[in-house]
């Protein structure tokens, strides 16, 4: 735990280091993770549903979750309202990736999880750059506590 | 008569024997030993003349005070009949030429005319009714001695239709012709609305949507067409003691809160909701109807659109499926496919890295033809969301042409923009306003000639904001003019190789600038080159001319 201290101290690109990405289509979740951790040199852990990722979120303790919208069983939505029950995670910032592009869906995730949106397909050679830009926006630098 | 002949010849006779008897006595024709007797048969014939005379005078006179009766008597019949007639009817009186004579008083009551007023006046003038062919039809019968009937619009004095049926009888005199024509008029205007009323019900019967009438001051429900009774599960007989608040809710919400209604909704627009009835989804169209005689109702047609509904909701399932479905496996592709070329799996040969830009390409144009079908499909099906805002149209060009600049470079064209110094307000979605622009840019770009430049203006049009996009590439053969805004048409697309689109572009590009009330079209020379122009509704003010007007105004 040790690693908490630090965890405060250092630039953003330290701080965010862990991605728990939430995907249903193995090809897809087999892209982001080539993205991230080669390209973006996050550490990842990948689930292939929504309940996957509560069972997972806790022990990972993500930095962010990269979440699919639609998933079979329990989908995107409902995992994130699950997580924001939790305190650990009530304020973690979350991604949705979603492949429809209607204006209405996209405000309407933005508006319930305060959370960024990310349309497919993305492009797997800018996407940490993307979550990157996101994480800082998302995260007020830490002041004092 | 005939006692009083008898009067006269027996009057008659004894004048004649006591004239006879008179002659005698005076010429002494008679013999003296008779002369006593003979004055005595002489005074009796006097005093039978005189009995007679008194007799047949005092027959006289009864004769005459019978005669005086009778025509007393007729006289009332005749002043009892026009009184009635007077009653029943309303009269009028013309001069064969159709100038009125005389009006009773039914007829000033029922129009609202006053008698004075009307006197000298032609007929067919103080009526003011549009349609003067029944009164030359009136003219031509009366003056052949003819009878004409049948029913005049008129027009009241209030300004109201009323519909007069009508007995127009001429009055001939022997050696003066025509005299007259009197008009024998019943106000039939309520019959006959009556009867179109009847008419009305029988075409709302045979509506398949639900139709009620309901009277605005009482909320009695006046008709319910079949269909209606049916959904209600009402009797027949009885929907009409009913009032509003036994419909159902929402439905009879709405219904009483109109009737409720201070300023009641203009008599000239239909109100359209979605309501339900008995857990039916339905549209309702309601529209306020005024009777002649001033009462307010109004119609309300509600339709099932369940069946709409459901066809609605699996269509935007199916959408939203395909969008889903179709990117999903774009997304794999592309990205497998970008991974590689970037090298994240290692050094490439470069053959291997054409082929792959091949893919590339292939799975880009895949894309935006997924894409654009969303699009089309959605534009056509009305359910594209605009996000309305206010916006300089010339931050929206450099944001475009840096989206463009790319694939303008790539094929080795410049795009260059001329705006001017002062924003151009418009109001408009963001995001589409740039699929516009980018769509018809990098059109441009791509049917110019390598090191040829595209060059975009702006600038005010009348009201207007014109956005213009030349080339310098072949033109527009006239002829393609007409289907180029149709989905799937490219001119001279298959002339040129490298020319790859989807064919949707400028449909979508037409559909986007219609839905922000402007119009888009293009003039061309082959060989010079194209402009695609659009316009856009200036914003309607901006921050700065509103200023300026207002410190004009003070």
């Amino acid at each position: 735990m040790g690693e908490v201290v630090d965890f405060k101290v250092h630039m953003t690109a330290q701080r965010f280091k862990k991605i728990l990405h939430a995907e249903d289509d193995p090809d897809i979740r087999e892209i982001a993770r080539m993205s991230l951790e080669m390209i973006g040199g996050f550490e990842i852990l990948q689930c292939a549903s929504g309940e996957e990722v509560l069972k997972a979120a806790n022990d990972f303790a993500p930095d962010m979750f990269l979440m699919d919208v639609m998933m079979p069983g329990m989908d995107g939505r409902e995992s994130v309202r699950q997580l924001r029950q939790s305190a650990n995670f009530a304020e973690t910032p979350v991604v949705f990736v979603t492949a429809k592009a209607s204006n209405v869906d996209v405000d309407q995730l933005k508006e319930e999880f305060e959370a960024a949106v990310i349309t497919k397909p993305f492009d797997p050679i800018t996407l940490p750059d993307q979550l990157k830009e996101i994480w800082s926006r998302m995260t007020p630098e830490p002041a004092g506590s | 008569m005939k006692s009083s002949l008898r009067v006269f010849w027996v009057l008659s006779g004894a004048l004649f024997v006591t004239a006879a008897m008179s002659i005698f006595t005076f010429l002494n024709l008679v013999p003296a030993d008779h002369s006593g007797s003979l004055w005595m048969i002489y005074a009796a014939h006097w005093a039978l003349i005189i009995g007679l005379l008194v007799v047949a005078f005092r027959r006289g006179s009864e004769t005459m005070r019978l005669r005086e009766h009778l025509l007393k008597s007729q006289q009332a019949e005749l002043a009892f009949r026009e009184k009635a007639i007077n009653e029943h009817a309303m009269i009028l009186t013309t001069d064969s030429e159709g100038k009125i004579l005389s009006v009773n008083e039914n007829f000033t009551n029922a129009l609202g005319f006053r008698a004075n007023g009307l006197r000298g006046s032609e007929l067919r003038h103080f009526l003011g009714a549009a349609d003067s062919a029944p009164y030359e039809a009136i003219a031509r019968q009366t003056n052949g001695g003819d009878v004409w009937s049948g029913d005049l619009e008129v027009l009241s004095a209030s300004g109201k239709l009323r519909i007069l049926r009508t007995t127009a009888v001429p009055l001939f005199s022997t050696g003066m012709g025509h005299l007259k024509t009197m008009y024998f008029c019943n106000d039939v205007t309520k019959q006959r609305s009556g009867e179109q009323e009847r008419q009305l019900t029988r075409c709302l019967q045979l509506l398949p949507e639900d139709v009620y009438l309901v009277d605005m001051d009482s909320g009695k429900i006046l008709f319910m067409n079949d269909a209606a009774l049916r959904r209600m599960r009402w009797p027949e007989g009885e929907y009409r003691t009913y009032g509003a608040d036994r419909l159902p809710d929402p439905f009879g919400a709405a219904i009483r809160d109109l009737c409720a209604q201070e300023a009641p909704t203009d008599a000239s627009e239909t109100l359209q909701f979605l309501t339900e009835c008995h857990g039916v989804a339905m549209e309702a169209n309601v529209q306020i109807i005024e009777t002649v005689d001033g009462q307010k109702r109004f119609v309300a047609v509600l339709r099932d659109i369940s069946q709409r509904m459901e066809a609605e909701a699996t269509r935007r399932n199916f959408m939203s499926m395909m969008t889903h479905e179709l990117r999903t496996p774009l997304t794999s592709i592309k990205g497998a496919v970008q991974l590689l070329t970037a090298g994240t799996a290692g050094p490439l040969e470069p053959g291997v890295m054409s082929l792959l830009r091949i893919a590339e390409n292939n799975g880009e144009r895949l894309l935006g033809l997924v894409n654009d079908i969303l699009d089309l499909s959605k534009l056509e099906a009305g359910k594209m969301e605009f996000t309305m805002g206010r916006m300089d149209l010339r931050a929206l060009i450099d944001e475009a042409i840096e989206s463009d600049a790319g694939y303008a470079t790539g094929l080795g064209v410049t795009l260059r923009c001329k705006s001017p110094e002062t924003p151009l307000w418009v109001t408009g979605d963001k995001g589409r306003l740039l699929q516009v622009l980018t769509n018809l840019m990098s059109n441009a770009a791509k049917f110019s000639e390598t090191g040829s430049q595209v060059e975009i203006s702006a600038r005010p049009n009348g009201d207007m904001i014109r956005v213009a996009i030349s080339d310098r590439g072949p033109g527009i053969p006239e002829a393609a003019r007409a289907g180029l805004f149709e989905p799937f048409k490219q001119a001279g697309a298959q002339d040129k190789g490298r020319i790859k689109g989807t064919g949707l572009g400028l449909t979508i590009v037409k559909a986007i600038v219609e839905h922000h009330d402007g119009r888009v079209d293009f003039v061309s020379e082959l060989g010079k080159g194209t402009t695609f122009y659009f316009d856009l509704p200036q914003c309607a003010q901006s921050t700065k001319t509103r200023q300026s007007a207002l410190d004009h105004a003070a």
